[in-house]
């Protein structure tokens, strides 16, 4: 019976891992989102607004959200930042694009902000360059994707998606700053 | 890890999975917003293909259309229509829904790994107005069935994910779920809809299903209608009732109505799907599959209000001039529907008509034919 099942189990995760891309976004690989990001920081949003932008076409509602930065684990900073989304809220007019990051006052994230100019995201890998962070019960910080699925270590960053996820533990802000700072100054090296 | 432990794990993950694909909820997910009822008008502004391609289609634009009229085959009470090589200018907010090729959205880059993407606006809480869909340039794209290839995207199935956002489904995977769909934000191999795709749909646009009821033929309701023309004229001796409806168009819409009803739509439902026809914008699917048993059928009152509603279609949608007929509004609805419930159940064309006399002439309710 159980010499049945490893076969059985390789055909599973081959089957969930085949081929699998995004749609709309290829998932980055975590070493795809530290090599992308010009600045990664943890911040907390303190503010955001919609504002009308003028486009060459007509107009958009973009909103700039303000963090807090709490730490820069990539790139340099000040205590404050804001980065601007496409999409957004303007009286009875809203504007979205389907799978844009939206974030609240007081939430915590992990922002991985890409090194390209004037994007419709400014994140690298459009949704997938933030991570969010999860204070669990006995208070300690961890890190999920950017829907909410828990981590269980960076490998799952831009991997195909498991059912056997869901009953992970999650892996700590903590051990994610580390494995950021190791690729940051191991890309710093290899210059 | 020795070899024993190794196939505990194997084990757990297999049982993990089965549990997981298993117990899948809900499924679907949609982004809370609507379109009206109607048709979605999508410019497709897609330019040529260099060629052929591989699935044989010759241009990005038949295959979006494609790509539009599988979402159309589950939508009833609002569809996509096309305007092909449209000319239109490109812009966002401009209540146009623009479908392209592009290297960026309208001044902003796409930034990397990114597609396709979908906007959307809204009015006023959930009534969406405005769907752009922009396919990424940086790409190589052609069109196939089966598994993903290396190195080109597949603008089929990408164009039926993103015009599924277009309507209003969001990824069901983004809330925990693992459902098989080709709304999921990975994609695979799935190259086609799958149930719960279909189902997100028909939730949103009141999707339906071919009636299960077979309705006579138009011209037996229509030769009915006729004789019960000359009964009220010659035996009841009525006198003429104003309408802004011909014959015809009584019995083709009443009929229709009473489909959708026997379909087990509510009326209001059945009422709008009918007078959405009148104007070209309605499916004929109707809401279920009728029961096995005997037919059920609307009370008296809910088709007179349809037939209110008609008559006013006519006058003021249609602009149909005002005529006169032998058979009031309340007639034509009553004994329309009389004899349809005695068609439907089991009675044939001059059986049934007959019946509906007998009624008429004051000899009570007669027994259907089964």
């Amino acid at each position: 019976m159980l010499r049945r099942l490893l076969p059985l189990t390789l055909v599973c995760t081959v089957l969930f891992a085949a081929g699998a891309r995004a749609t709309t976004v290829i998932p980055p690989t975590f070493d795809q989102l530290v090599a992308g990001a010009r600045l990664i920081f943890v911040g907390e949003v303190v503010s955001q607004r919609a504002i009308w932008q003028p486009t060459p076409r007509g107009r958009s509602i973009v909103t700039i959200v303000t963090f807090r930065v709490d730490e820069v684990w990539k790139g340099s900073l000040g205590n404050q930042t804001q980065l601007e989304f496409l999409g957004g809220t303007i009286g009875e007019d809203r504007m979205e694009v389907v799978g844009m990051p939206e974030f609240t006052v007081g939430q915590r994230d992990v922002l991985f902000v890409s090194d390209e100019v004037r994007t419709i995201s400014p994140l690298v890998g459009f949704m997938h360059g933030r991570l969010r962070i999860v204070h669990d019960p006995a208070g300690v910080d961890r890190v999920a994707a950017y829907d909410g699925r828990s981590l269980a270590s960076t490998a799952q960053i831009g991997a195909a998606r498991s059912p056997s996820l869901l009953s992970i533990t999650p892996m700590r802000l903590s051990e994610l700053e580390s494995a950021v700072r190791a690729r940051v100054t191991a890309a710093g090296r290899a210059r | 890890m020795n070899a024993t432990r190794r196939f505990v794990v194997g084990a757990a993950l297999v049982a993990a999975i089965v549990l997981t694909t298993g117990t899948t909820t809900r499924g679907f997910s949609t982004l809370g917003s609507t379109w009206a009822n109607g048709n979605i008008v999508m410019h497709l502004q897609l330019g040529a293909s260099s060629g052929t391609l591989i699935d044989g289609a010759s241009s990005w634009g038949s295959v979006a259309e494609s790509a539009l009229s599988i979402w159309n085959n589950y939508l009833n009470n609002a569809r996509f229509t096309v305007i092909r090589d449209s000319t239109v200018s490109k812009g966002d907010g401009d209540l146009v829904n623009n479908v392209y090729f592009d290297s960026a959205i309208y001044g902003a880059a796409f930034g990397a790994n990114t597609l396709a993407v979908t906007t959307r606006w809204t009015r006023g809480g959930s009534a969406r107005v405005e769907a752009d869909v922009i396919f990424n340039t940086k790409y190589s794209w052609n069109s196939y069935r089966g598994n993903l290839r290396s190195g080109v995207e597949d603008f089929r199935r990408v164009a039926i994910h993103e015009f599924g956002h277009a309507f209003g489904l969001d990824h069901p995977d983004d809330y925990g779920q693992s459902v098989n769909a080709i709304m999921n934000s990975i994609i695979g191999n799935l190259d086609t809809l799958a149930s719960d795709d279909i189902q997100g749909a028909q939730s949103l646009y009141g999707g339906g299903v071919s009636g299960n009821v077979s309705f006579p033929p138009r011209n037996e309701p229509n030769d009915f209608y006729a004789q019960l023309l000359l009964v009220y004229q010659n035996t009841l001796r009525a006198g003429q009732s104003a309408t802004y409806l011909d014959p015809e168009g009584a019995v083709i819409w009443l009929t229709e109505y009473a489909r959708q009803r026997v379909g087990q739509c509510t009326h209001a439902t059945a009422e709008e799907r009918t007078l959405a026809q009148i104007t070209g914008t309605g499916g004929t699917l109707v809401c279920a599959l009728t029961p096995v048993g005997a037919i059920p059928f609307p009370p008296r009152n809910e088709g007179l209000l349809f037939m209110n509603d008609l008559n006013a279609t006519y006058r003021d949608t249609l602009k149909r001039s005002q005529g006169t007929s032998f058979v009031d509004n309340e007639g034509a609805v009553v004994w329309v529907l009389e004899y349809l419930r005695y068609r439907l159940n089991g009675c044939g064309h001059g059986d049934a008509a007959t019946r509906v006399f007998q009624q008429i002439l004051g000899q009570g309710i007669q027994p259907v034919c089964r």
